[in-house]
Formats: structure tokens, C-alpha cells, sequence
């Protein structure tokens, strides 16, 4: 029993770097996921060109490479992120998760019918207030289950920093499980995992009691 | 004049919705624009409140050009004038296009806290006044999906004459009312006209319109055919 526990310090000790990353990636992909979003629906052509290359690029690669990208490739051409390693992790998931969300955000958009922005636009709104006043808290109900499910699998993907070496649950759990020879280490980051992602899931279904009304 | 639009033109892929239509309304005049489905009827309406723009023709609302024929060439109102020209419009929807996440209260008052730049306290005062005299004022704190097809409706007034609009339009305002309801709209509608307010409706409801007008304008085909007072109309439709 003493060596679960144990096995629960040691790997604990790697949730500092699970929730910096999750943390950090949810405080900024999100609004740049709506930056995206806004640009994907632009009128402007190179603007929406732009954020259709950006989307296609960060969703139709594996965010590992992205990272060995940021982390062992920039270097390379002479673009580093300083030694913080925690720095190398935080810009492809935000970018990444951002691409995401962007998309997410776009549907949402896209899903408020013509006739509120108009009836907005004849009581003096300008397109900028509709956005903010209007459309978005619309966008951010109509959202919520999708971007709740991106936020668990987030949770779960935090695991792929491991690539460049940063101390996560799942590297700790399966450098201890390597050294004593045992799969203990690994059954503890998953109850660790499945505790993080019980515990988003009771604040999303939280939230989503609270914003909910009918159309 | 409240509004003068003189030979409205509007094509949509090709196909001709508006052959120069022109109307002209007064301040405190009710004015129904009938016709069957497809004769353009909306289309005029949405020209005149600039969510469409005509492809020829003249919009003066409340002394400002919306949008205006000049050397053959049309000259349409910048994004600014077009804004200034809006705070003389309302438009009450057919499907009164309220927004689902306010409560009827902050419907009525956002225009005025963001738009007009007015303390919460004043445009709550002045909304709650509104809203009392549509007899909503026990609904305030409800959302719209809370209400009824009527109820819904007024908030959707009470939203577009909260700005003081000198031109307000109906599209289809009896559309998803019963009998006892639309006698209540037209109340409500004879008492706005009565306070100033040109209002213009678009309806496919003949007892309505006959209840509720002053002119009535017969639209077919993008045309107007026929333009009389309620009583003309009175004696068309008995024969």
C-alpha cells in the first residue's frame, strides 16, 4: 500500500507540467481560436486564405511532429524559444489546439441564423458589437460540448511532451515502471488522467447547466 | 416626407423582384403593402431598410438619401450616413429574431447601452416603460423561449421603438398570431402612429390590413397596381 502511495508522490510530482501545458493551451487557444474563426469568415480573400492554410497545415499534421517541429526543428534555422523546453511545448499546443477551436468556433458562427445580425444591424450595431454582444455568447453555448471534448482529449494529449523531454505524468509513470519492473506506475497516471478529465467534465456539464436556454 | 422611394429596381440572378417601385409615407401614417407571395413585397421593405440594395432607384428616409440615382450611375449612402439613417428605422421580423441568450429586458436595452451610449439605469427606465405599456412588464427577467408567439412580438416592438424610430416596419406581423391577438397588435400599432411614428407593414392578412391601415399598396410582380385608403379597400374587398 506504502508503495502506491509512493508510486502517487512520485508521478504526482509530474502534474506540475501536465497542468502548466493544459493550462497555458487553454488561455490561449482559445481566443485565438476565435481570432481564427473571425478570419476564416472574413470578406477579405487573402485573410481568409490565410486562415485556411493555417488550419489545414496544424490539423492535417500530428502534433508531435509540430512540436519535434518547434522544439529540434527552429533551432535549426536559427529560430530558438530560449532553454525553457516548457516554452517549445506551450506554442504547438497553442497553435494547434487553436486551428481546433477555430474550426469549432467558425460552425458556431455560422449557426446563428442571417435575421439576428440584421435585426442588430437596424438597431445601430456596428458588425464589431454584433460579434461581441450577439453572436459570440450565442457561439460559446452553442459550442460548449464541442469544445469541451477537445478540452479533455487536451488533458490526454499533454502526455506527447514527453518528446522533448519534459517531466509529465506519463513520462515519470513509465520511467518508475521501467526501473522497479513493475505496471503499477502506469495503472496510477491513468487514475491520475481519469481524475483530471472526471473532474473538467463535472465543470463543463457545470457551465453548460448555467448557459442553457432553449431556441 | 418620412420616406420617399421613387423607382426601386431589384433583380435577383436574373430575375426581375422589383420593376421601379415607388412609395412615399408621412409621419404618423399607417401603410399596409399587400400582394401574393413573390411579388416583392419583402424585398421593398429590406431595400428601404438597407439590408438589400436596389440596382436602381431613389430611398430618401427622414431627409437622408439612402441611396440615389445620379447621372445614371447610383450613388448609395457610406457605411456612416447608413448608420445615422438606421436610427430613423425599426423593423419588427416575421419571426421577431430576438436574441436567445438576453433576457426580454436586456433585448430592449442593449441598443441603448451600446449603440446609444445610455446608463443602464436610464435605458432600463426607459425600456421597463415600453415594456409596461405592451404588457410585458411581469416578463423582464424571462428569456424569449419562455414566451409566446404574441408575447414574443412585443419584445420585438418594444425593441424597435425603444430607439425612437421615425419609420417603423412590420414584415408579416400577424403571420403567427391568433384572432384575439391581432387585435391587440393593431391596438398597439394605431398607438404608435398615434405618438408620430410612420409605420409601414407587409402583410397577406386582408382584415388586418383593412383594420389597421390608412393606405394600402397592392404589389404584383415587382408593381404597384393599386394604392387607396382603407375605405376604398373596404369596398374592393366586399364586392
Amino acid at each position: 500500500m506504502d508503495s502506491i502511495l509512493n508510486y502517487f508522490v512520485q508521478i504526482g510530482a509530474g502534474l506540475e507540467v501536465t497542468l502548466k501545458v493544459f493550462a497555458v493551451c487553454i488561455i490561449f487557444s482559445i481566443p485565438l481560436g476565435i481570432v481564427v474563426a473571425l478570419c476564416r469568415l472574413s470578406k477579405n480573400v487573402v485573410v481568409r486564405k490565410i486562415a485556411e492554410f493555417y488550419i489545414w497545415a496544424l490539423r492535417g499534421t500530428p502534433l508531435l511532429l509540430q512540436i519535434m517541429f518547434v522544439f529540434f526543428g527552429l533551432p535549426v534555422i536559427g529560430i530558438s524559444l530560449g532553454s525553457n523546453r516548457l516554452m517549445s511545448a506551450y506554442v504547438p499546443f497553442v497553435l494547434n489546439y487553436a486551428a481546433y477551436f477555430g474550426e469549432i468556433f467558425r460552425s458556431g458562427i455560422q449557426s446563428i441564423e442571417k435575421g439576428q445580425r440584421e435585426a442588430a444591424s437596424i438597431l445601430g450595431f456596428t458588425p464589431f458589437q454584433i460579434n461581441m454582444k450577439i453572436v459570440l455568447p450565442q457561439v460559446f453555448k452553442r459550442t460548449l460540448p464541442a469544445v469541451g471534448n477537445e478540452i479533455i482529449t487536451l488533458v490526454k494529449d499533454t502526455s506527447l511532451v514527453y518528446i522533448i523531454g519534459l517531466n509529465d505524468i506519463l513520462k515519470l509513470s513509465k520511467g518508475i515502471a521501467n526501473r522497479d519492473v513493475t505496471l503499477i506506475p502506469f495503472v496510477v497516471a491513468a487514475i491520475m488522467y481519469l481524475v483530471m478529465t472526471f473532474v473538467i467534465t463535472k465543470i463543463l456539464e457545470k457551465v453548460e447547466k448555467k448557459v442553457i436556454y432553449e431556441e | 416626407m418620412l420616406l420617399k422611394a421613387d423607382g426601386l429596381c431589384k433583380s435577383f440572378g436574373g430575375k426581375d423582384v422589383l420593376k421601379g417601385v415607388s412609395l412615399e409615407a408621412n409621419p404618423g401614417e399607417i401603410i399596409s403593402i399587400i400582394g401574393k407571395s413573390g411579388a416583392g413585397k419583402t424585398t421593398v421593405l429590406r431595400c428601404i431598410m438597407g439590408l438589400e440594395t436596389c440596382d436602381k432607384g431613389t430611398i430618401l428616409i427622414d431627409g437622408k438619401y439612402l441611396c440615389m440615382e445620379e447621372n445614371g450611375t447610383m450613388v448609395r449612402a457610406t457605411k456612416k450616413e447608413l448608420y445615422e439613417i438606421r436610427k430613423s428605422l425599426g423593423m419588427v421580423f416575421q419571426n421577431y429574431h430576438l436574441f436567445p441568450h438576453l433576457t426580454v429586458l436586456e433585448n430592449v436595452t442593449l441598443a441603448l447601452t451600446e449603440v446609444y451610449k445610455m446608463s443602464k439605469e436610464e435605458a432600463d427606465k426607459k425600456a421597463i416603460k415600453i415594456l409596461e405599456r405592451l404588457d410585458m412588464g411581469d416578463k423582464l427577467n424571462n428569456k424569449p423561449f419562455e414566451l409566446s408567439g404574441g408575447q414574443k412580438q412585443r419584445v420585438a416592438i418594444a425593441r424597435s421603438c425603444v430607439t425612437n424610430p421615425k419609420l417603423l416596419c412590420f414584415d408579416e406581423p400577424t403571420a403567427a398570431l391568433d384572432s384575439a391577438l391581432v387585435m391587440d397588435i393593431v391596438k398597439i400599432i394605431r398607438d404608435l402612429a398615434k405618438d408620430g411614428m410612420g409605420i409601414l407593414i407587409i402583410s397577406h392578412d386582408e382584415k388586418f390590413v383593412r383594420d389597421v391601415s390608412d393606405r394600402i399598396v397592392v404589389i404584383e410582380n415587382g408593381v404597384i397596381t393599386a394604392d387607396m385608403n382603407s375605405e376604398e379597400y373596404s369596398k374592393i374587398m366586399r364586392a
